[in-house]
């Protein structure tokens, strides 16, 4: 597969998010963009194609549950596949953030082949 | 850093081809199995036939050489393959080893390359909340700087903890002060005893402060090999970054930029 995929990548914490960038780094196929928070991540959203949302849930501005809820509102990006990487390790956490439409839930400290291997599943790429 | 993830990159490629090998092998192995198999079966089967149509001797004595060799065939290509089936775990086992490690050096250099992004120190103040809570797991800590005059230890930043309260050990005193006096980490035995750890940050030659870790995040079961790791990074890195970020923000950023001439740091430099 050569074709370019597109990951927006949302962390408001720069050390995580150029480690999540630097593992995503591995998939070749894959470009990716960065935002600090959710609205940012809405304007990017608005502004390109992405395949792949990989957000964090704990942001300034707004939070990465409000952003998943408004991205499966949202007629564009509704199918889009969200990955959520977060702190909040606890069941219910887990189950609030699948049930508003996260697709993945990932918890830190990451391990770089987790994600890789959940981003590959959710792209169907090899 | 590239450089050391451009060898990783060549090592896990040459891995991969090496896995790739093995796999062919395995399969050239299983299908060169099978045509002995069947090769076997047709012997035998024209030897029950030679028994039956009662066959010459040197006709009997041929097919039961050919059967024997073949057997002697198969047992050294199952041999061969139970060997490529070991090598592969092995394999396999090291593929998992390299990937933790690339996973733990990149966690390190990450850490590294953001602690030295910035010389403003409230910004290093956030990176080493940011290691703290995401890379190692916590979610309550808190981070002491000493203040050298009155050798106490001041909460100056933390997750989880309330600053007004906590409590404000002497250098030497106590599990925080001694381990920075000391210079030694303290990890306690058990995840019931807190402090669950002490950080102390110091460069070769000035104690600056200490990180009290009180609780793991929830999904962490206790410390890994990494964390040791960036332990030892943020004592040392975490501390020259403070002790910078210090110094840079008392003279100012114009003051410190204008600081820097050539004729200083030969002076320096003897």
């Amino acid at each position: 597969m050569s074709e370019q995929l597109h990951a927006l990548v949302v962390e408001d914490s720069p050390t995580m998010r150029q480690l999540i960038v630097f593992a995503l780094s591995r998939i070749k196929v894959l470009k990716v963009v960065e935002a600090d928070d959710g609205v940012d991540a809405l304007k990017k959203l608005s502004q390109q194609h992405f395949d792949i949302l990989i957000t964090d849930i704990n942001m300034p501005m707004m939070d990465g549950l409000k952003l998943v809820s408004m991205v499966r509102k949202d007629e564009v990006h509704k199918e889009i596949p969200i990955i959520i990487i977060t702190t909040e390790g606890a069941q219910e956490d887990r189950q609030r953030a699948l049930s508003l439409g996260a697709n993945a839930y990932i918890t830190k400290p990451i391990q770089a082949p987790q994600v890789i291997s959940k981003v590959k599943d959710l792209l169907k790429i090899s | 850093m590239s450089a050391k993830k451009a060898d990783e990159t060549a090592h896990r490629e040459d891995f991969l081809v090496l896995f790739r090998r093995g796999l062919k092998f395995t399969e050239e192995l299983l299908a060169e199995n099978e045509k002995l198999r069947y090769r076997l079966a047709n012997l035998e089967n024209e030897l029950d036939g030679a028994r039956r149509g009662g066959g010459d001797d040197s006709t009997l004595r041929e097919l039961r050489e050919k059967v024997r060799e073949l057997e002697i065939e198969k047992a050294r290509l199952l041999s061969s393959y139970t060997e490529v089936e070991s090598a592969n775990r092995d394999y396999q086992t090291r593929y998992a080893e390299i990937e933790e490690e690339h996973n733990n050096l990149a966690n390190l250099y990450i850490a590294s390359y953001q602690l030295h992004s910035t010389m403003c120190f409230k910004d290093v103040v956030q990176v080493i909340n940011e290691i703290v809570i995401n890379l190692v797991g916590v979610s309550s800590f808190t981070m002491y700087l000493l203040d050298v005059p009155s050798g106490v230890l001041h909460p100056i930043a933390g997750e989880g903890v309330d600053l007004a309260h906590a409590p404000r050990p002497r250098l030497g005193e106590g599990v925080i002060g001694k381990a920075l006096a000391g210079r030694q980490r303290h990890v306690a035995e058990s995840l019931t005893t807190a402090p669950l750890a002490v950080v102390p940050l110091a460069t070769a030659d000035s104690q600056v402060g200490a990180i009290v870790i009180d609780r793991l995040l929830v999904q962490k079961e206790g410390f890994t090999a990494v964390d040791n790791e960036l332990f030892n990074l943020l004592s040392v890195h975490a501390a020259t970054a403070l002790l910078a970020g210090l110094l840079r923000d008392q003279v100012g950023d114009r003051g410190a930029i204008q600081a820097i001439t050539v004729a200083h740091a030969r002076s320096l430099l003897g």
